[in-house]
């Protein structure tokens, strides 16, 4: 679904990604994990168009989108969820979900805010509260219902579990995973790199801006380098 | 936004000329009947000033745009007084003397009419803002830009509608204060003065809080106008910015948050 290929971006003259290259096939959930400042986010504000590569290709459902710009990309069916939620603070929780259908000129607007309703009950209670008086959970369900909201084939979700209490990562990973069954291709961003791998199929090792590891969730969790330099095993 | 725009004072004088000149033009269109004219002209025209104009460095800090949209309005000034000289023009209806009288207060019609449309329009650019798909996606691209991209919202586009749609109110302005105010080229400068003291009043952004910033405004400037005489109106209202700025940096009606 998602192929990348030699992508290279940074900002101006500082160069963060270097020939970046990572698959993400229909239905999967793919962790990227690495340190802070590895270029995690980097590389989804690229995917999502928020910035601009300098080299290499992003073929997503075959059409190369490198250099797009991120409305276009929405559009085309990426719905990235930034990393610290990036909510609308002055909006309520029901005019957030709706800016997330704002490429969208179908009918089916209504029926979608019901059905992220249906995944968090939470926003429907805070529905007309405004988004920045939310608690931190809260904003994170308001953040990926604003991105499910665009109608992505593909969900780039930026630090899921930054700040948040582990129960409440975990209701948001069964989330996650409950939508990937009902089809949803996922990219799940994290330091946690225990919390993404177990949630995974597959994973990438981000570091200084290059993939130094890819394989099987299960795989790259019991890679020694891995055990040591991020689990502190 | 965070953007200011010196250049509104400009907007609200060729929104004045406009009327001006549907009014002495063969088709003698009442100064009230070209307001929706004079919006859907300033409208074009600011939309295209922001489009290729002020959005090269929208991304700049303030000062830039200040001073871009400052030099826009001395251009546009200059341009009017080439073409249409500095001649002071009114427009005299045949209402124009005619008034309402409530036992001791005496209203000229056309103020009253200026002031009904625009408490209308102010009301009806609220519920733009609040309401419709647009004025959200302005709202929204006002608090976080890369989000409201990431939303699928083509910002540009988005950041010119809001400097047509201010350039439109300029010339509904410009149109309304033609019946009541003389016309030259330079006349958008002191409106500028005010219009920023208001905003200031009413919180900037705030767009009942402009309405009520107006109309508290208005009543400073006159009965500072009546006790320390006509000339020192601009020292009133400047003063009441200090004082603003100083006491309720906020607005009158805004909260103190961030």
């Amino acid at each position: 679904m998602l192929d990348v290929r030699g992508l290279d971006a940074g900002y101006g003259e500082a160069q963060v990604l270097w020939e970046i290259s990572l698959v993400v096939n229909e239905g999967e959930i793919v962790a990227l994990v690495g340190a802070n400042g590895a270029g995690k986010s980097t590389l989804l504000a690229t995917i999502s168009g928020l910035v601009q590569p300098s080299a290499g290709q992003i073929a997503f459902a075959g059409t190369d989108i490198a250099g797009w710009t991120a409305e276009r990309v929405v559009a085309a069916g990426i719905s990235h969820v930034p990393q610290g939620r990036r909510l609308f603070g002055g909006l309520t929780v029901l005019d957030n979900l709706l800016m997330g259908a704002f490429h969208r000129s179908d009918g089916g607007i209504a029926g979608d805010i019901e059905r992220i309703y249906a995944l968090f009950p939470r926003l429907r209670e805070r529905s007309s509260q405004l988004a920045g008086t939310l608690s931190g959970g809260e904003q994170q369900m308001c953040a990926i219902g604003r991105g499910l909201m665009a109608k992505p084939k593909l969900l780039l979700v930026d630090e899921l579990s930054l700040g948040l209490a582990p129960i409440v990562v975990e209701q948001l990973l069964a989330v996650l995973s409950s939508l990937r069954s009902e089809g949803m291709t996922i990219v799940l961003v994290e330091q946690d790199v225990q919390v993404a791998l177990e949630s995974a199929d597959r994973g990438y090792v981000i570091e200084n801006g290059r993939i130094s590891l890819a394989g099987k969730a299960a795989d790259v969790l019991a890679d020694p380098h891995v055990k040591t330099a991020y689990l502190g095993l | 936004m965070n953007v200011i725009n010196i250049a509104h004072g400009a907007f609200i004088m060729l929104g004045a000329y406009t009327s001006y000149w549907l009014f002495v033009g063969p088709m003698h269109l009442d100064p009230f009947l070209s307001i929706p004219l004079a919006m859907i002209v300033m409208f074009v025209l600011a939309y295209l000033i922001q489009r290729f104009i002020v959005n090269q460095v929208i991304r700049a800090p303030m000062l830039a745009t200040f001073l871009l949209t400052f030099a826009l309005s001395i251009i546009i000034a200059n341009v009017a007084q080439i073409y249409w000289s500095s001649d002071i023009r009114s427009i005299t209806t045949a209402y124009s003397g005619s008034s309402i009288t409530f036992g001791a207060i005496t209203i000229p019609w056309v103020r009253l009419w200026t002031l009904v449309i625009a408490i209308v329009m102010t009301l009806g650019l609220q519920t733009f803002m609040t309401h419709s798909k647009i004025g959200r996606a302005i709202r929204a691209t006002s608090m976080d830009v890369d989000a409201a991209r990431l939303s699928g919202v083509g910002v540009g586009h988005i950041y010119a509608l809001t400097f047509g749609i201010g350039g439109a109110l300029a010339a509904a302005a410009g149109s309304l204060v033609s019946v009541s105010y003389a016309i030259t080229p330079n006349m958008g400068d002191s409106f500028v003065v005010r219009a920023f003291v208001v905003s200031v009043l009413g919180g900037l952004g705030n767009v009942t809080g402009a309405l009520v910033g107006g109309l508290v405004y208005g009543v400073i400037e006159s009965f500072g106008a009546l006790i320390f005489g006509e000339g020192y109106k601009d020292v009133v209202a400047l003063a009441v910015l200090l004082l603003v700025i100083l006491f309720r940096p906020y607005g009158l009606v805004g909260r103190a948050t961030a």
